[in-house]
């Protein structure tokens, strides 16, 4: 079974994301900021991380650039981001994201995004 | 003659008590002529009447009417005489209270109470007269205003306006001051949306009340969302109440505040709305002539505030109307908290299932049908503007404004628009001859009229002047969707079939046909884990906004912004989109770090917040 780490600031989003994703058959990990997500990543055991495009310690883009160098291409990075910030996409795609979701997050989106980088 | 005396009955006895000669007021006051009198004893005019007794000179006798049978009581002073051998004595006569013709008192009340039903009549009907004229004054400085005028003529003009303004309030109050009066006004009991009353008034004072400086605030406890009872009424008065305090307070806040209580009496509960301001106070003994029909507290007040002195004596007759009280608490130099009570009917689900059976009757589902249609609104007044775009954002179309038909052509002319509502009644161009305008180089857009006026006449008017169809003002949702689905079929987008199925149980239904804060099929996706994620979602909004507030003390743009952003996502999350974009606005001013800006969203930001956590707490309950 796949292992997920979410990242994000807001209580209720880790929380609704690891609703939809349990639904999925995913392990959910959680992470409410930059720090304590690299400290889960080192851990071990993550397959793909959900990450939240605005955090308000580190960025998004930060923490992704720190990923990439850390663990390389084979982690799975989907960026989950505002509707309107859908420019942000390209910008996400970009700095090395493998996928990019638009925000509200629903059970489908995820399941669609999950499938497209080869965890489902 | 010198008996005859005009207001005393004169009579004259002989030393055996028999009627030598009456005057005229005699007559008036027994019903008997002098004629039939003269001659008689005097006990056929007051029985048992001792006129040899000296003791007392004055005394109180009673007379019965020769016509009426009433008996009347009367003074009678007796005054014995001495010509010589000759006795004569004198009794003058008058009536005890001013009864003129004998009549009694229930009579009189009688009297008085159609004296004062014809001045409510006349008033009533002078109040129209006058008021026609006055709209077409009001109108017509509206007009001049439009055109070329010299500084020191727009000032004159301004004038002008403003005060017609004042007469048509005044005459108005006028008007319902007979009506109550008379007894012609009653209060409806139907289902209303008790947020949205609220949120209407506070759009509408909202503006004036920071044009004088003020701070207005909202609070309000855990109220019912859906009450019974009369929208406009209600309305009437707290708009009555928060305009007194807007003009008697020049520095400070109004704050308008809602709440339940309880009747200790007997246990019921009453809804209860403070409208509180740190105004000038009212002196204690002046507070109770407060409430009565023509008073202001002094000369002084008058010449400050202006105003009929009967906009409190109405409140009081429709508070009172509406089974409910108005008062009172002020302390000079502090402030005054105006309040108004009526008791509290919840609309039941029947009530509200009601109101869905009458909105089903829409063509069912069209209602949740969206158009992806650009919409250009023409409305001179404000608030119909705010009314009609948001219920055109519901909708899901976009929506242009334009404040009268000058602009509305030339928007009509630059920008590409799906569809026009056009108010009719506007200055500079009216909507008539707006349309007549926009056809001479667009033949196919729609135009709709908003019209008022809803004789077969004014419809023709509309038509002929190039206009396609027309909605009757006031305007309600339920009104555009056959507009939409006759003129600009082809921009629908198919609503989710599945939201449709989920959602028929009240008060959902009602709430998501109207103006409901949030749609609840993005709820019904986190199927058994909803509650928490309500739970979570109130705990972290109630942190974003507190956060959001302490950014705004802090005078901090930026931080507000972001913290805006977060209560965005996660509003968004739960599918309350009003609420998600005031934060979008929020979130947008405090990148470009326009604070007043973010001031003003973030009234609007509570009072959604409001809403959405009445309408969570209410989704919880029905679970």
């Amino acid at each position: 079974m796949a292992t997920c780490l979410v990242v994000d600031d807001v209580t209720v989003s880790l929380f609704t994301a690891r609703a939809f994703l349990e639904d999925l058959g995913i392990d959910v990990k959680q992470a409410s900021d930059g720090e304590t997500a690299l400290a889960t990543l080192d851990e071990g055991g993550i397959d793909v991380v959900l990450l939240d495009w605005h955090l308000k310690k580190k960025s998004g883009l930060e923490l992704l650039e720190v990923i990439r160098d850390k663990h390389g291409s084979d982690m799975k990075v989907i960026v989950f981001s505002g509707v309107e910030d859908s420019t942000k996409a390209d910008d996400a795609i970009i700095a090395g994201a493998d996928g990019y979701m638009t925000k509200p997050t629903t059970k489908e989106k995820l399941e669609h995004e999950l499938k497209s980088v080869g965890i489902l | 003659m010198f008996l005859s005396h005009d207001f005393v009955g004169l009579v004259i006895l002989n030393s055996k008590g028999i009627i030598q000669s009456v005057n005229s007021h005699v007559e008036a006051i027994t019903g008997y002529n002098n004629k039939i009198i003269a001659g008689k004893n005097i006990t056929f005019l007051i029985p048992e009447f001792d006129f040899l007794s000296k003791d007392n000179n004055s005394r109180t006798e009673k007379i019965i009417h020769k016509d009426s049978g009433n008996i009347i009581n009367v003074d009678v002073s007796v005054t014995h005489h001495n010509f010589g051998n000759r006795k004569l004595i004198t009794l003058l006569i008058t009536q005890e209270s001013k009864q003129p013709n004998g009549k009694d008192l229930e009579e009189i009340k009688k009297e008085a109470k159609k004296v004062v039903e014809k001045k409510n009549e006349f008033l009533a009907r002078m109040s129209h007269e006058i008021r026609t004229p006055m709209n077409g004054i009001i109108g017509t400085i509206s007009l001049l205003e439009g055109t070329d005028l010299s500084e020191k003529q727009k000032n004159y003009v301004h004038t002008i306006k403003s005060s017609g303004k004042s007469l048509l309030v005044i005459l108005n109050e006028i008007l319902d001051f007979s009506a109550l009066e008379a007894g012609k006004i009653e209060a409806v009991k139907e289902p209303l949306d008790l947020y949205n009353c609220i949120d209407e008034i506070y759009h509408l004072f909202q503006a004036p009340i920071q044009d004088k400086g003020l701070e207005f605030n909202l609070e309000y406890d855990d109220i019912p969302e859906y009450i019974m009872g009369d929208h406009g009424r209600i309305r009437q008065v707290v708009i009555n109440l928060i305009n007194n305090a807007l003009k008697f307070t020049s520095k400070g806040s109004i704050t308008l505040k809602i709440l339940v209580q309880n009747n200790d009496n007997d246990g019921s509960d009453y809804l209860k709305f403070l409208i509180c301001d740190t105004g000038d106070g009212i002196p204690k003994d002046k507070v109770k002539e407060l409430f009565q029909a023509f008073s202001q507290i002094d000369e002084s007040s008058v010449r400050k505030a202006g105003g009929t002195g009967l906009g409190l004596s109405i409140c009081k007759s429709i508070a009172e109307i509406m089974g409910g009280e108005i008062g009172v608490e002020s302390e000079v130099g502090k402030g005054s908290v105006f309040w108004f009570s009526i008791p509290l009917n919840i609309s039941s689900d029947e009530d509200l299932q009601i109101i869905c059976d009458k909105q089903a009757k829409y063509k069912e589902g069209l209602t949740k049908l969206k158009y992806n249609a650009s919409i250009l609104l023409v409305d001179d007044v404000e608030v119909n503007r705010f009314v009609v775009t948001e219920i055109l954002e519901g909708y899901g179309c976009t929506t242009d404004q334009a404040e009268n038909g000058k602009i509305a052509i030339d928007k009509a002319k630059k920008g590409s628009y799906d569809l026009i509502f056009m108010d009719c009644q506007m200055p500079v161009i009216d909507g008539f001859q707006a349309a007549k305008e926009v056809r001479k180089f667009n033949k196919n857009i729609p135009i709709i009229a908003l019209t008022a006026n809803v004789l077969a006449a004014e419809k023709d008017k509309c038509l002929s002047s190039g206009m396609n169809d027309f909605i009757p003002k006031p305007v309600t949702r339920e009104c555009f969707a056959p507009i939409f689905d006759k003129w600009i079929p082809s921009l629908v987008i198919k609503g989710d079939d599945e939201i449709d199925n989920k959602t028929k149980t009240p008060p959902f239904v009602m709430a998501e046909n109207n103006n409901a804060p949030l749609n609840v099929a993005f709820l019904e996706q986190f199927g058994d884990h909803v509650e928490k994620v309500i739970e979570l979602t109130i705990k972290d909004a109630d942190d974003l906004i507190f956060n959001i507030d302490k950014a705004i003390s802090n005078k901090n743009a930026l931080d507000a912004g972001l913290e805006a952003h977060s209560l965005k996502s996660i509003m968004a999350q739960i599918g309350a989109e009003k609420i998600a974009k005031i934060a979008k606005n929020i979130e947008q001013q405090g990148k470009s770090e326009e604070f007043d800006g973010i001031e003003i969203f973030y009234k609007d930001l509570k009072l959604e917040y409001k809403r959405v956590i009445g309408f969570l707490r209410s989704y919880i309950k029905g679970l």
